[in-house]
């Protein structure tokens, strides 16, 4: 071969260069004139969807974020929005969250014993599957022990309060579940467990094998890319409008928003910020927020297995001198609003009247000084749950400096986030949570020894709370655990951020039950 | 010259199999060092840390890592690619999405040849004049342009904007891309940018110097015409190194197709990917890098055997 150069290139001259820079510059230029309407204040959005009755039929498409071929139409694998939003309108569950209430579906009611040692369940009546056959006790039971079983993927979290595998029917509707502990509220734990009832003798979840007892039937599924359903018109809660839906899965929030923008989907779940503050991208498409009780809490759990933030002085000051509302503004872009460091608004018995912490830079200074913890290291761990999670932890990070502590901050993959070991080392730990009840609230962060807060008066006011049969003891034992967490408690949850979506302005019938980010889409359809 | 090349090619394979296995060793146990395991993938982060416990004991990840990787490579051989942290089979999750991606990467070289092949020698025959030289230039800021970048602008001019073509591409369930080609042609356009500029250097270069070459000289003297000085002189030059070219790009292309999948969400092997690296389901991660590190392997070594067949050149 000739020894000469592989790649002889004739010289760049500037003339060419800047010519050809020229014309870049104008294609660059191109989209961004048509894109952006205005910034400055966000651009309004609505809530909820139009008002009005639905037409019969139709075809509803959905876009949310799905788990690519890891999705599965087993209702005890899937995690992602689209997967558990596909399991919510195929399936029902026993009972199901509405406005921060548990309320029956198939099940009417569930008492707990005098003993507290058994719950028993009321099935609801003339319930049939989607191939024609009535839903029985015997269905309950089966899904109870498939949950139970160790082969699941995950386990239940109801597992600490039933035996779920000792479960009986006693007769066609009534189901006697054995507790492991007291359970005061059955209903509000069944609730929040994700627990959808699967048909007896149900053991492989191929498309055109699956039945539940839900709005909608399988006809087709194709993991981590659409999903299509048709009206399943014997409901029990009321046929749907749309005669079909199709859920389709995109990860990217963009590109959600580019399928309804082209006219491929009629509704784009959990778009961002930014997309929301350029206004509807285009006639006939509205830009929707879930209403303030649906809102995503933002925070931050502080280790008090930590020297810093086990000293009161610490949690304190750092309560008193961040600033909430700069973290608002640059996070949320104005879709949100600051919080009073309680996660769990939304939910029944949260306390409304718990107010923002005024800031007071001067006091958190003084009580950093008092406390010995000016200048000291201070390490803030966060991972991209929700979006803008790892930013609002760099504001974080600089206020934390403005207040005299070494902070620093440590970002981490979603997949390591939660990973014991890691969180141990750090002294705050970024912590998103949605509008899911109390119990789960309160459970969910005392399961980790790194974000618990180990008091007594919280732990046996949580304790009352779960185990208590009375509805007035169990309002005044939540009010106490979540005056504890107010007062002295390891959360800093700074604000509130809207659940944003976009959607043609005719879809209607998009039910917010347990988050916003996978609505209840048995009623969906378009208005005339 | 025939048995030569027989034992070089067996040569080759000899060394493509002691790398496959290196390969191997060096996907299991560099996947293995990724944050997260299958354990908590499997939970999620809801899961208190004595069922994370629990549930890595059954898994077998408690095992030592040599042992681990021997019972996944004695899997390899049998074809069995192991089994996803949900519990699925991994070959089940990649099936029909290697098929998406190699439709794309298909498409992306049918085009690629002939471009790249007539760009390049119409540049390299025209070396230094004015069409040469805003040409070259031009190719070289495009491979400048990252392809999430091209992929993005064009997703919103020809897609959002205009609604001329889809910008997502939203495959109904159950049918291939090439049922619905609307879905392609972006995804398409996008890798084609990327590569073409890359192929058509390579060819440009590959011309001026073959059209510089004494052979050429010699036909061009004896008055043969140009045509046939193109066909019989320049293109024997060029076609080999082309070859190599668009075969590596190939193997590149089936890697690369990630960033263009997440952009415009076509359901294809790097959207796996990028979703089994960020849920920490290693088990698919480690099957993917196999592939891909696989096929890159074995297109090199046919870019190797492409060299050696026309007898130019040899990589030892």
């Amino acid at each position: 071969m000739s020894p000469s150069p592989a790649m002889p290139s004739p010289p760049v001259t500037r003339r060419t260069l800047l010519a050809l820079l020229g014309v870049g510059a104008a294609t660059a230029a191109a989209p961004a004139l048509t894109g952006c309407t205005s910034d400055g204040a966000a651009a309004p959005t609505v809530t909820g969807a139009p008002t009005g009755e639905p037409g019969r039929g139709g075809t509803a498409r959905l876009a949310f974020a799905g788990a690519g071929a890891a999705e599965s139409l087993d209702p005890t694998v899937g995690t992602s929005p689209c997967d558990l939003a596909r399991y919510s309108v195929v399936y029902d569950t026993l009972f199901f969250f509405a406005d921060g209430q548990a309320k029956p579906a198939l099940a009417t009611s569930a008492e707990a014993d005098t003993e507290a040692e058994s719950c028993t369940l009321a099935l609801r009546r003339g319930v049939t599957w989607h191939d024609g056959t009535p839903f029985t006790a015997a269905d309950v039971v089966h899904t109870l022990a498939y949950r139970a079983s160790p082969d699941r993927v995950s386990p239940s979290e109801l597992a600490a309060y039933f035996d779920l595998a000792a479960a009986e029917a006693h007769g066609d509707h009534t189901v006697v579940i054995p507790t492991r502990r007291p359970v005061g509220d059955p209903a509000t734990l069944l609730a929040g467990a994700g627990l959808y009832v699967i048909k007896k003798g149900t053991s492989s979840f191929s498309a055109g094998k699956v039945v539940g007892t839900g709005p909608y039937r399988v006809t087709a599924f194709k993991a981590g890319v659409e999903t299509r359903l048709e009206r399943h018109d014997d409901y029990w809660d009321g046929a749907g409008y749309a005669e079909k839906v199709v859920l389709l899965s995109v990860d990217d929030a963009q590109a959600r928003v580019n399928a309804v923008k082209d006219g491929q989907a009629d509704y784009a779940s959990d778009i961002s910020f930014t997309t929301a503050k350029a206004g509807p991208p285009g006639t006939g498409l509205q830009i929707r927020d879930a209403g303030k009780n649906a809102r995503t809490t933002y925070g931050f759990v502080l280790n008090v297995g930590r020297d810093l933030p086990s000293d009161p002085r610490v949690r304190q000051a750092i309560k008193l001198g961040i600033d909430r509302k700069a973290l608002v503004e640059a996070v949320f872009l104005g879709y949100g609003a600051p919080a009073n460091d309680l996660f769990g608004a939304g939910a029944k018995y949260y306390l409304d009247d718990v107010p923002v912490p005024g800031r007071d830079v001067a006091k958190a200074k003084r009580l950093l000084k008092e406390a010995g913890a000016t200048g000291k290291p201070f390490v803030v761990r966060t991972a991209e749950y929700e979006t803008g999670l790892n930013s609002a932890a760099g504001l974080f990070v600089e206020q934390l400096r403005g207040l005299g502590l070494d902070a620093s901050l440590v970002k981490v993959t979603t997949a390591e986030g939660y990973d014991p070991a890691g969180m141990k080392a750090c002294d705050a730990i970024s912590f998103p949570l949605g509008p899911v009840s109390l119990a789960l609230t309160y459970t969910r962060s005392a399961a980790f020894k790194t974000l618990a807060f180990p008091d007594e008066e919280l732990e046996k006011a949580v304790a009352t709370a779960l185990s208590t049969t009375s509805e007035a003891d169990r309002a005044e034992a939540w009010a106490k655990a979540q005056r504890v967490m107010a007062e002295r408690g390891n959360w800093v949850a700074w604000g509130r951020g809207d659940v944003l979506s976009l959607a043609k302005e005719k879809l209607t019938g998009i039910e917010n039950r347990e988050s916003p980010k996978y609505p209840w889409l048995g009623k969906v359809g378009f208005v005339a | 010259m025939r048995a030569d090349t027989a034992r070089y090619v067996a040569g080759r394979l000899g060394t493509a199999a002691v790398l496959l296995a290196a390969l191997s060793l060096v996907v299991y146990a560099g996947v293995d060092l990724l944050p997260g395991d299958p354990a908590s993938a499997r939970l999620g982060p809801d899961a208190t840390p004595e069922q994370l416990a629990a549930a890595r004991e059954r898994l077998g990840l408690n095992e030592p890592l040599a042992q681990r990787y021997l019972e996944w490579a004695g899997g390899l051989l049998h074809g069995d690619l192991g089994t996803s942290a949900n519990g699925t089979p991994v070959a089940g999750m990649l099936a029909g999405r290697l098929g998406n991606t190699a439709v794309l990467t298909a498409l992306t070289i049918l085009l690629l040849v002939p471009l790249s092949l007539l760009l390049g020698v119409a540049l390299g025959r025209r070396a230094g004049s004015r069409v040469d030289g805003t040409g070259s230039t031009l190719l070289l800021l495009t491979t400048a342009v990252p392809e999430y970048l091209v992929a993005g602008v064009l997703a919103l001019v020809l897609g959002a904007q205009s609604g001329w073509l889809p910008a997502t591409s939203l495959v109904p369930a159950g049918d291939s891309p090439l049922v619905h080609p609307e879905v392609l042609v972006l995804p398409v356009l996008s890798l084609l940018w990327v590569s073409l500029a890359y192929a058509t250097r390579v060819i440009r270069a590959q011309t001026l110097t073959a059209c510089r070459a004494p052979h050429v000289e010699a036909m061009r003297l004896n008055g043969i015409p140009e045509r046939a000085v193109l066909c019989q002189g320049v293109l024997p030059a060029v076609l080999p190194a082309a070859a190599q070219i668009w075969l590596v790009t190939s193997a590149g292309l089936l890697g690369g197709t990630v960033l263009v999948e997440i952009v415009f969400n076509y359901p294809g092997i790097g959207k796996v990917l990028v979703t089994s690296v960020s849920t920490g389901d290693l088990p698919v991660v480690q099957a993917l890098a196999m592939l891909m590190g696989a096929l890159t392997l074995l297109a090199t070594i046919a870019a190797d055997v492409v060299g050696t067949a026309v007898g130019r050149t040899r990589s030892v």
